[in-house]
Parts: structure tokens; sequence; C-alpha cells
């Protein structure tokens, strides 16, 4: 990691920037928030940005920047929960297959292929279908369709890692094989890693989004952006601030951590592709 | 792996008061949903090496013509969508990857990000609400005009929206690929050659450069199949595209499983019978690689 | 090159400028946001579908917009006084009208309506719903245009049932030797008797009609009609600000503000007898006891809800049946907004403050409420009643199911409360008392004023055990009545003659015009 590399990338750092905003401004939603998030007031209902309310109030007259703070948490740790259950999954499966091979690697292998060659939001359809959705199954549901992607990078650094001189060292040491793994073979792969990890992170508030849309997301009256933007659908035309703001949090946040990925790769001495 | 414990076609008939609890196992009997679900499902597995998909609960015929009724419409949302997103991304990787100023590579990257990084959901809507509704540039949906005679220019106009919509979404990655290979190859020696013999550096980037570049990338087209699918089914619901997305997610609410598998069989099929066309493709295009 | 491309754009103009407003001239377009599945009657319960079939099906009765019956495929509406019904109610006597033909010319004949009967009855069938029909033990034929449709009891439901969607005859020429009825080719290609006929199904895209030049009623204005699906909202939208809709049926009350906003179209109530409500679990542990039942109705401003949150169309209403319906009870016990009322209730029940929330031996007081996913204007009320019952300190916990799921979660007695809506028809038929009883009323002295109604020929004998029933109802709150549900039909300001009744939208359909 050259941090001086990563310094020097403006949109790295810009995004940066921004997550390190607004995680601050969702971790601390329930100091700075206005409101209540549940308080309706139907007599103050779909009010525009204002005085009163800085980014209006929703169709049952719910203060939307304090939604937006709350909803933030929810989203925010749910890309932070599926991302490193995903870690976890995919670079122990990823792992196993690229160090030992032989069968180990044939069933990962299929598990990973099969499962990318699946449309990723219909297999979480389908999972969520069966489970009643809160935070935690949605991120279960999540992590279990995303895995695959850093399987596939964990096992293809393995199989070129463990050729190469250390690994090699430390078997002619005679040090047993999990030790060789996960001593001087996984931390050699993490860099890679930590840009997919990131970029998957942004993926996963497009596909929660994606999945509210479709009606297998955040049940309200727990507020995410993705289920903000999805509830804003009926108002788009009377009260365009209810999409606008989830819209462009949803937005920023995934061009900021596709900034930071890029940036990281770059720092870390990766190349594009 | 689909069949749900709850929620079952058949127990929409207890919602009759004169449908008896014996009614309404005879209704799961005659659907061959009073087995368990193992046993459904090795069925409909068997059923399924035979050829047979298994019928719809929602439209009442096989399952396999239900989902053919919708190949059509999704390959060509999908392979317009692929198109777009090819053509803006190799545009846009290009001018980052010749251009020296930094400027353009930062303003070329956040166009190309910020189009990955909308909901596709909403995009849409904004699409529809200001190119259909304000400016009547575009229709409002479907494949094509109902009751018009169906031809070309007719279906194009109608796919133009969807398609940039759900194009939109990959134009970061091929930007990203096509750029990162003009720069790897700017030092490689063709392109030294090519410069050395008088070519200026675009010239001989675009010349020798970018053919090298975009050979690989045929190879990674059938992996954007999944994602593709994945868009398609928000995009088809937001452009009333009667295609394979639409579907699924439609069978998924209704609850019509054999639909559901159906519809997740042909698109493995698909993702598998892309491969096998871009490892041709590949052959065909590289000499250096040969098919025994 | 010059002129292929100016040909190109010449082609490119009249596909856009003229091709789509002049096929459209003499054609219906009907907005659907979702398609139904199959047309065959009987198979279905989605409503839309139902209003489908109705282009392409006639029934025996169809209700005017006063709530009288008339004459549709029977020549006449049967009555005790004409001879069409017996004395006891128990028979009746159908003449068919002379003139009405199935699409491919075979008259409509009484042998139809017997067939119809077997079809619904047949246990072999997936068929929804039999009420009524299963109760008829026999239906004699002496001739082609009449049947003798004879109960084993006194029934006082059939004219109302046979005024439904359930009730579209079946052409027993193609279908009576058909071996699987379930499955045959007739649901996506049906032949009926109606002012249309299916010409062509573009899965996801649209259905379109033709008119049926035979019809006996005289063929129809429109010569077509178009369903198109259009699943979107925000599409929904932009066909109707574009114009290219006549119809939209079931239109959401969150659209009333752009609804009102457009020039060309004119918005229609379509008169019905649903309530929106709240089930209760009345053998739920917390709910059995009426204190709490009443304490959850008095802390919920109605008033407000409807006036906020249903376009004010409609004003609540303790009563289980509208004040439209012919059996309403006027003089029902009520409960207004009153939160001070519901919290003394909740204290008497033994649940006492604690905290922000309520508790009785250390159990907090929790209120499970389901509703169906995916409706913008069901989650808004949903959630008002959610944040009035927590002012009361009744923890009310959200759960949204897909519609899938809804019916058997409530059947299964897997609920505390749920959120939807429902109605009887004309003539009610009690389903939701006498057979689902979702809410588990075990009330059997109430219960036994419906079974008595459900046996007595003379009208103004029902009326009044309708009107007990309804008392003892709003004196148990088994159920919370909201309000009852407007329905919202969006109309081109230009179309004449929809009139929309308490049983179908489409039912005078051939005399539309433009």
């Amino acid at each position: 990691m050259r941090w001086r590399t990563f310094i020097r990338q403006p949109l790295g750092v810009a995004g940066a920037v921004v997550l390190i905003a607004l995680g601050l401004a969702a971790a601390a939603a329930p100091w700075i928030a206005p409101f209540d998030p549940n308080a309706i007031d139907l007599r103050a209902m779909q009010q525009p940005p204002g005085d009163a309310h800085l980014l209006g109030t929703d169709d049952l007259g719910r203060d939307v920047l304090t939604r937006m703070l709350f909803a933030g948490r929810i989203s925010l740790l749910l890309a932070l929960v599926v991302t490193a259950l995903s870690v976890a999954i995919g670079t122990f499966l990823g792992a196993l297959a690229g160090f030992f091979g032989g069968w180990a690697d044939r069933l990962v292998s299929l598990a990973t292929d099969s499962l990318l060659s699946l449309p990723v939001l219909g297999l979480a359809m389908v999972a969520g279908s069966v489970l009643r959705p809160n935070l935690w199954t949605l991120a279960l549901v999540l992590a279990l369709v995303s895995w695959p992607t850093l399987s596939r990078i964990t096992r293809a650094q393995m199989l070129t890692l463990r050729e190469r001189t250390y690994a090699e060292a430390g078997r002619a040491l005679g040090l047993r094989p999990q030790r060789v793994l996960f001593r001087h073979l996984l931390p050699n792969a993490v860099a890679p890693l930590i840009v997919a990890a990131t970029l998957l992170s942004a993926q996963v508030l497009l596909v929660e989004s994606a999945l509210s849309f479709l009606g297998y997301g955040m049940r309200p009256p727990t507020p995410s952006w993705g289920g903000m933007l999805n509830e804003a659908q009926a108002f788009y035309r009377q009260s365009p601030w209810l999409a606008v703001f989830p819209g462009l949090a949803i937005t920023l946040t995934v061009a900021a951590l596709n900034f930071v990925g890029d940036a990281l790769r770059a720092a870390m001495g990766g190349r594009g592709g | 792996m689909v069949h749900l414990p709850k929620g079952g076609p058949a127990d929409v008939y207890a919602a009759d008061p004169s449908a008896t609890p014996e009614a309404i196992e005879r209704m799961k009997e005659i659907w061959g949903l009073d087995q368990p679900l193992h046993v459904q499902y090795g069925r409909w597995v068997t059923r399924l090496v035979q050829g047979d998909w298994g019928r719809s609960y929602v439209e009442r015929r096989e399952a396999i013509e239900v989902v053919a009724d919708r190949i059509g419409p999704t390959l060509r949302l999908t392979g317009a969508a692929l198109l777009v997103g090819l053509v803006a991304g190799v545009g846009l990787g290009v001018l980052a990857g010749v251009s020296r100023s930094p400027g353009v590579q930062h303003a070329v990257r956040v166009v190309a990000v910020l189009g990955m990084s909308v909901p596709t959901f909403w995009s849409g809507a904004i699409v529809l609400l200001v190119f259909s509704s304000y400016l009547r540039w575009i229709p409002a949906g479907g494949v094509g005009t109902i009751g018009g005679d169906a031809n070309l220019l007719d279906a194009l106009w109608h796919l133009a929206a969807p398609a940039l919509v759900l194009g939109s979404v990959y134009v970061a990655q091929w930007m990203r690929y096509v750029q990162a290979g003009l720069e790897s190859v700017a030092d490689d020696d063709y392109v030294r050659t090519a410069r050395a013999k008088g070519l200026n550096r675009t010239r001989a980037l675009l010349r020798h450069g970018l053919p090298n570049v975009l050979l690989p990338l045929v190879t990674v087209l059938g992996l954007e199949l999944p994602r593709l699918l994945s868009g398609a089914m928000v995009t088809e619901v937001v452009f009333s595209w009667p295609g394979i997305g639409r579907l699924l997610h439609g069978s998924l609410v209704a609850r019509d499983y054999p639909v559901v598998l159906g519809t997740l069989i042909v698109a493995g099929m698909a993702v598998l019978i892309v491969n096998l066309i871009t490892d041709l493709l590949y052959g065909v295009l590289d000499p250096r690689v040969r098919y025994a | 090159m010059r002129n292929a491309r100016r040909s190109l754009a010449r082609l490119l103009v009249a596909s856009v400028l003229t091709v789509a407003p002049m096929a459209a001239a003499q054609t219906l377009t009907i907005l659907f946001p979702q398609e139904p599945g199959s047309l065959f009657p009987h198979f279905d319960l989605l409503s839309l579908a139902h209003e489908a079939q109705d282009l392409l099906f006639d029934r025996l009765f169809a209700v005017d917009e006063q709530g009288a019956y008339l004459p549709v495929l029977a020549a006449e509406v049967p009555t005790v006084a004409n001879g069409g019904i017996s004395a006891d109610g128990r028979v009746y006597t159908i003449r068919l009208r002379e003139g009405p033909t199935w699409h491919d010319g075979t008259p409509v004949t009484s042998a139809d309506l017997a067939f119809t009967w077997r079809v619904i009855t047949d246990p072999n069938l997936p068929i929804p719903t039999r009420t009524v029909w299963q109760d008829i033990v026999s239906i004699d034929t002496p001739d082609a245009r009449t049947a003798v449709v004879t109960f084993g009891d006194t029934n006082v439901s059939f004219l109302g049932a046979a005024s439904f969607a359930g009730a579209f005859l079946l052409p027993s020429h193609l279908l009576q030797d058909v071996d699987d009825l379930a499955n045959a080719p007739f649901h996506r290609a049906p032949v009926g008797n109606g002012a249309f006929r299916l010409v062509e199904w573009q899965a996801g895209s649209f259905l379109r009609f033709e008119r049926h030049d035979a019809y006996w009623d005289g063929a129809a204005h429109f010569e077509a009609v178009v369903i198109r699906i259009v699943p979107g909202s925000e599409a929904q939208r932009t066909v109707l600000s574009r114009g290219e809709a006549d119809l939209v049926l079931q239109v959401a009350l969150t659209e009333l503000p752009f609804v009102d906003g457009l020039d060309a179209y004119r918005r229609i109530s379509v008169p019905t007898f649903a309530n929106w409500q709240l089930w209760l679990n009345n053998e739920d542990p917390v709910l059995a006891d009426a204190r709490v039942r009443r304490a959850l109705v008095h802390a919920i401003d109605r008033e407000t809800i409807a006036d906020a949150l249903l376009g004010g169309l409609s004003r609540p209403d303790d009563a289980i049946l509208p004040v439209s319906h012919w059996a309403h009870a006027d003089d029902v016990s009520r409960y207004p907004y009153d939160a001070a009322a519901a919290e003394r209730l909740l204290d008497e029940a033994g649940w006492v403050r604690a905290g922000a929330g309520r508790a009785r031996d250390g159990q907090p007081l929790v209120v499970e409420l389901i509703n169906i996913a995916g409706q913008a204007d069901r989650l808004q009320v949903v959630q008002a009643v959610q944040a009035y019952w927590r002012a009361v300190g009744v923890q009310a916990e959200i759960r949204e199911v897909d519609a899938a799921s809804f019916v058997p979660t409530l059947s299964g007695g897997d609920f505390q409360s749920a959120y939807g809506f429902f109605g009887e028809g004309q003539e009610p038929v009690w389903n939701l008392w006498l057979g689902t009883n979702w809410q588990r009323y075990g009330n059997q002295e109430a219960l036994g004023l419906l079974r008595a109604y459900g046996v007595t020929v003379e009208r103004e004998a029902r009326r009044e055990l309708a009107v007990a029933f309804q008392r003892q109802v709003a004196e148990d709150v088994p159920v919370i009545v909201l309000a009852p549900r407007p329905l919202l039909a969006v109309v081109r300001a230009d179309l004449q003659g929809y009139a929309p009744t308490t049983t179908s939208s489409l039912w005078n359909v051939h005399t539309w015009n433009r």
C-alpha cells in the first residue's frame, strides 16, 4: 500500500471524504437528527424543503432529513455486513480451492460458476421470498449471492502465489499446509481483495435498492435509502424531493466507493481489468 | 430449491369458505403439492430431463411456452444494452487512454462511474418523465406501437430508452478496461516501433494498441450476461418490456414455481451458449488460438 | 446515401407521428397494471381478470347503478311474484333470452348454464370459490331456453351470485368433451358470448379484442378493445399524460393529485360495498380481551386518516356494512378518536405504562400488524395506524407479506392483526363470518343471526337480522372498520357510457362511445 499514490488520486480522495462524512453522519444519527424518524404528522404531509424541515417531509409527514440519516445507518451497515460476510466466505472457499486443488477446487469452482451464471437479483429474490426480511436475513441473502467473485479472485491469487518462492520455501521447511496458507499466502492476496471488497460494497447498495423496487428489500417502517427511494415512486411528480435525496445518497456513495476502489487499486500496484 | 412452505398456489383456495380442508388437500393432490418438497423437486427434475418443464399455475400452459414467449424481447434489450455499454465504454476508454490530460481523464471517469451508480429504476423513471411525458421524444414503454405496423424503426424507437438506461450501467467497466489496456500497451514494442516510424502517439495507440486491447474483451462478454439479466429485471418493469426479467419477477410474486425454475434454466443456458460463442469467436479473431 | 438517409428519416417520422393515432381511433384502450394469467372464467380470483373476462362473457343478470337487477342472458329477473322463484326460495326458474350466441355462432342455451354449474362444482378442478353454486342440488333443462335451478334449502343469494363475475356462462359445446379443463387451451384462447372476442394476446404486452358483430344487444360502438399491460407506476403516469389510454381501473389513491392535474381525464368513484378494515385475531392472548380491541379503535384517528390518506372520499363508520348498502345499520356503538379512553381501557385490561410502552406481568404489549407489500397507499395507512397505536403505548410492529401469503397467513391464524379490505355483495353471503372467519369471532349468538338470515326469504326481515348482527359486531369489535374503501377509475373526458356498478365496470361496454 502506497499512501502517497492514493493521496495523488483526487477522485479517490474525494470519494474517501464523502464516505467518511456520510458514515459519521449516519453513525451520529440518533444524536444529530432533528426529529423522531417514525413520528408521523398527517397534517404536515409532503412539505417541500424549507425552514421547519430542511429536506421536507414525506408522505406521512415524517422529516426526510431524519429518515435519511437513519436510513444511512441501515444502508451502510448492510453494505458493511454483506461485504464482510462475502469476504469471509469467498476467501475461505477460494483459498481452499486454490491451495489444495483437486476435488475441493472442483466443488468450489462448480458452486462459483453456477452462482455466477445466474442473475444475482433473481437469486436474491428467491432467497428473500423464503425468509422474513430484516437487516440480518437480507445481509445473509446478499452475501450468499455475492461471495463467488471474491472466491474467484482468491483462488486465482492462490494459484499464482503457491508456486512462488516463499510458499515453496515454507513447504521445504516442513511447515504444515494450513500454516503456509494462512501465514504466507493469504496476506499476499489481500491487496486485490480489498479492491474487490470496496467495489462489492458499492454493488450491495445498488442491489438493495433494486430489491426494494421489486418488493424484496428492507421492510418498512425501517428506512433504508433504497427503501425510501422505492417508496418515493408514487410521488415522483408531486414531491420530487422524496426521491432526489435518497437517490443522490445512493449515487454518491456508490460512486465514492468506486473511486476509492480505483484509487486503492492504483495505490496497491494493481492493474485495471 | 424454490418450492416454498407457505403461500403455495393451492393456498389461495383456503380463502374460500366452502373449501374444506379435504378439498384443499385434493387440490394439492391434483397439483402434486401434497408430497414433501424433496419429492416434488425430484419429480420436477425427472420430468425436466425428459423435456417436460411442468405447467405454469398462472398461465395454465407449458412453462417452456411461457418462458419462450419472453426470450426474444430480452435478447433484444440485453443485446442493445450490451452494445450501448460497449460503444460508450470503448469510446470513453479510448478518450481517457490516449489523452494525457488529467482533467479529461477525470471527467471521463466521473461520467462513466456516475452512469453505473444511479439505481436504474430511478433513472428509468426520470427518463420516462422527461423524454416521454414532457418532451414526447420516446414512447411510454412497450416493445412496439400497439396496433401499428411492426417495422424496424418502430422497434428501435421503443428499444432506445430501456437499452440506454440498462446499458449505462456497464459503461464504466469497459471504459476502465480499455483505458488500462491502452496505458499498458503504450510502452509495448510494437507501439513504440509504430511511433518510431513516424505515427503520433494517438495514431500508434489506436491502430496498433487498440486491437490488442479489444481482443481479450470478447471473452469476458459471456460473464456479463447474468448481470445484464439482473439489470433487465428492473428495466423491464420500468419500461413495460415483456421479457424474461419481468417474468421472473412476476412468477416469484405469484409463486409460479415451474416458470421461476424455467426462467433460471434459460438464464443459465444462455450463459453457457454465450460463453461457447465467445470462445469460438476468440479463436476466429486471434490466430494464435486454434481448436483441435 | 443522402437519399437513403432522407427516406429513413421520413419513415421514422411516419411511424412516429401517423401510425399510432390513426390505428387507435376506433379502439378503446384500457390500462392494466397486471396481466391476467388466464381468461377462463371461475379459475381466477384476480379482480382484473374478471374485468377482462367481462369483455368476453355475459352473465345471467347485471346490477345497475341504482343496485337493481337487470336481465342480461336471462330474459327476465325471476321474482316470487312472477313465478320465477318458488315461495320457499328453493327453486329458481331461469328463462334465457332468445338471441345470444357464442362467438362461433352457436346459440347460448340452458345446457350451458347446467354445464357451468357442473364445472364450478367439479371437485377435481382447482376452482377457487364455489359459494352458492355448491348449494345447488340440480339444474334441469326442460328446453333450450329454460333452466330450473333447485337448491337443497332456501337460498337468498342466487341472484347476487348470478350477477357477479362468478356467473359467466361457459360454452358446453366446446368444453364438455375436453378432458383436462384445468389446463385447456381455452385459458389463453377463450370463446365467449360477450360484446368482444379475443383476437390477439401478446404475453406481457397487450390483449386485443374485436367486437362480436352478432352481439344480442347490438354490436359495440368501438371496433376493438386493447388491454395494455403497464406494470411500472411512472410508465402508467406517462401513458396517461400522453393520453394513450381511455380507462384505468383501480387507481391508487396516492395518484389523486396527479390525476386531478390531467385535463384530458376525469376521475370516477366506483361504487363498492367494501371497507378498509383491520382483522383482529380474537383468539390471540392479547386481543381476546374486548377492552383491548375497543382501546385499539379509540386510539386511531380515523377521521384524519380518511381525510389525509383516503382522499377525503369516504367517512369512517363503525358498522360493517357501508352506508351505501341497503342493509346498513345506523345505530351502532361508536368509537371516536379518544386516546385517553384508549389508555383507560388498556389500564383496565391490566396493560400498564412501562416506559414508552405498556406491559402486563412483565410482558410487553406488542401487536403485529400484517400488510400486503408493494402498494404505497396501503403502506401509508398501516404506518399511520402503527404510529397511533404506539402513541397509546401499544408496540405495533408491521410485517409486510406478499399477496400470495396474505390469505394463508390469515386463514392459518398466524397473525395478530392485519390490514385489508373486504366487502359483501348486493346479497351478503357473510363469508367472512360463517366461512373464513379469519378474525375467529366466537359469538355464537351473533353468528346465529346470520344463519337465520340465510334462510329468510322476506327482504325486510333479512334487513333486521343484518342490522342486529352489525350492532352486536360493533359492540364486540372483532374487526376494526376504518372506512369504506374508495375505488377510483380514471377515464378520458370524452369517453361516454362508462357507468361502473358494484359488480362490474364493463357490463355495458358495448354502449360506450367517444
